[in-house]
């Protein structure tokens, strides 16, 4: 059966009965005749996920046509811009196993207005997401893993990945499980999955851009001008286009059907806004 | 006083003044929490936790910043998975492995509502290969057609990361159903 028959056809139940309209309406009303004796002020703020921000959200329906310069090269000419940007990312300083917060900062566009959305992933508590695209506030998410296909990484798992390109594809592709009937493909989102909006470390950043650089099927676009104006290599696998400035290993933008993200800047942070609480 | 007049937002931020304003809320919004509880968790345990979800948000009131003309219902459905996530956890003391990252469905009450058995088999099959965020997000949007854009927030991932990853996860999924077609028709 197709997917989408599926699962309209077990989408179907039933409206409530009354008596449960009425039993959930009982309760609360008495709860708020009590919040009205007792104001909730101090009462413990519960976590509710990002679904109370996404209210009011329109996806622009004009899909943004990526801007690509230059003439389209072959797989051996992607491979070596990958392995260029590996060079340029393992050369940076850093490694932050025990940092607190990892802060990103990064522009995407909708009806027309660019929004800046700052993230702040928390080693091992709540991440919080400033994003005025979302919600006028500062919100709180709730511990967040790194995804990779199939699994997902903490932070500390994240630096106990090898750094040896074939044993990290090794593990990546393991990772996957089985996904879809194109594994490459997947290696191939994994890659910035795991470079975006993540902690790792140069070496890991170098082993991911290597992994890349053995993907089949990467077409080199050439140079690309991203939206802060920046110049990168583009390499492109189906729908998805990374801009690498290879000279620093930095992802500088992405597009997957039609979306695009520009990565201004992420580091780490020894703290994070505390969530809006009004 | 019935605010029926009222948007979402307005009874929102009136309700902090004036908590007994929530109940409009509920009057609006009622049969589709509940419906989100019963495809996740069945009927029996929606009808015990609507109130529940009604609760907690009222209690929520102070923190949510809605948005002008928003729906809150994107907002209660957050909050219904809260709610569901827990009533697992109370459920299965037992196992330590309910955690944050834990699917909010009860597979049980979900094949226990479903009568044809090709269907229980089939979504069990196509969805059993997903992570948790991706079930979440392939859910939302197919069982309570929120937009990608909605999805994308409610996780806290950036909206190219959720088309990818909700691509991805279809694809998945409708291999495994191909895979089981292939496998039905040998036997």
């Amino acid at each position: 059966m197709n997917l989408d028959t599926l699962l309209d056809s077990t989408a179907t139940v039933a409206d409530p009965p009354d008596s449960a309209f009425e039993h959930g309406l009982k309760q609360l009303e008495m709860a708020a005749a009590s919040s009205q004796q007792h104001p909730a002020r101090g009462k413990r703020a519960r976590h509710y996920g990002l679904l109370a921000a996404a209210a009011a959200l329109v996806i622009a329906a004009a899909v943004l046509v990526p801007s690509l310069a230059g003439s389209s090269g072959s797989s051996a000419q992607a491979a070596t811009v990958f392995r260029e940007a590996a060079r340029s990312a393992g050369q940076q300083p850093g490694g932050w196993p025990d940092a607190p917060y990892w802060h990103s900062v990064s522009t995407y566009q909708r009806d027309g207005k660019t929004f800046t959305r700052e993230i702040w992933i928390s080693h091992d508590g709540t991440s919080v997401l400033r994003d005025p695209g979302v919600d006028p506030g500062i919100m709180a998410l709730g511990p967040e893993t790194f995804p990779a296909g199939g699994s997902q990484f903490t932070w500390d798992q994240l630096y106990a990945l090898p750094t040896d390109p074939t044993q990290l594809a090794g593990v990546l592709r393991r990772g996957i499980h089985g996904a879809g009937a194109d594994d490459d493909s997947e290696l191939f989102v994994i890659v910035g999955d795991l470079l975006r909006e993540s902690p790792a470390p140069p070496s890991l950043r170098q082993a991911l851009y290597e992994v890349a650089a053995t993907v089949p099927g990467v077409t080199s676009v050439g140079t690309v001008v991203d939206r802060d104006g920046r110049t990168g290599q583009g390499l492109q696998r189906n729908d998805q286009l990374y801009v690498v400035d290879t000279s620093s290993g930095q992802l500088l933008q992405e597009e997957s059907q039609g979306w695009v993200s520009t990565y201004e800047s992420q580091g780490p942070a020894t703290s994070a806004p505390a969530a809006t609480t009004r | 006083m019935e605010p029926n007049g009222l948007s979402d937002t307005e009874i929102l931020i009136r309700s902090r003044a004036d908590p007994e304003l929530f109940a409009a809320l509920y009057r609006r919004h009622a049969a589709a929490v509940y419906r989100y509880l019963a495809r996740r968790v069945g009927t029996f345990a929606a009808e015990d936790l609507l109130g529940d979800v009604f609760v907690a948000a009222l209690s929520g009131r102070f923190q949510v910043t809605p948005h002008v003309s928003a729906s809150a219902l994107p907002w209660l459905y957050g909050i219904a998975g809260n709610v569901v996530r827990e009533h697992l956890r109370r459920r299965s003391r037992a196992s330590p492995d309910v955690g944050p990252g834990v699917a909010v469905v009860d597979w049980d009450a979900v094949n226990a509502r479903l009568d044809a058995h090709r269907l229980r088999e089939e979504l069990g099959v196509a969805l059993s290969v997903l992570t948790a965020t991706e079930l979440e997000l392939l859910l939302l949007v197919a069982w309570e057609q929120l937009s990608p854009a909605e999805a994308a927030a409610a996780l806290g991932i950036t909206p190219v990361t959720a088309r990818s990853r909700l691509h991805r996860a279809r694809l998945r999924a409708q291999a495994e159903l191909g895979v089981l077609a292939t496998t039905t028709e040998e036997i």
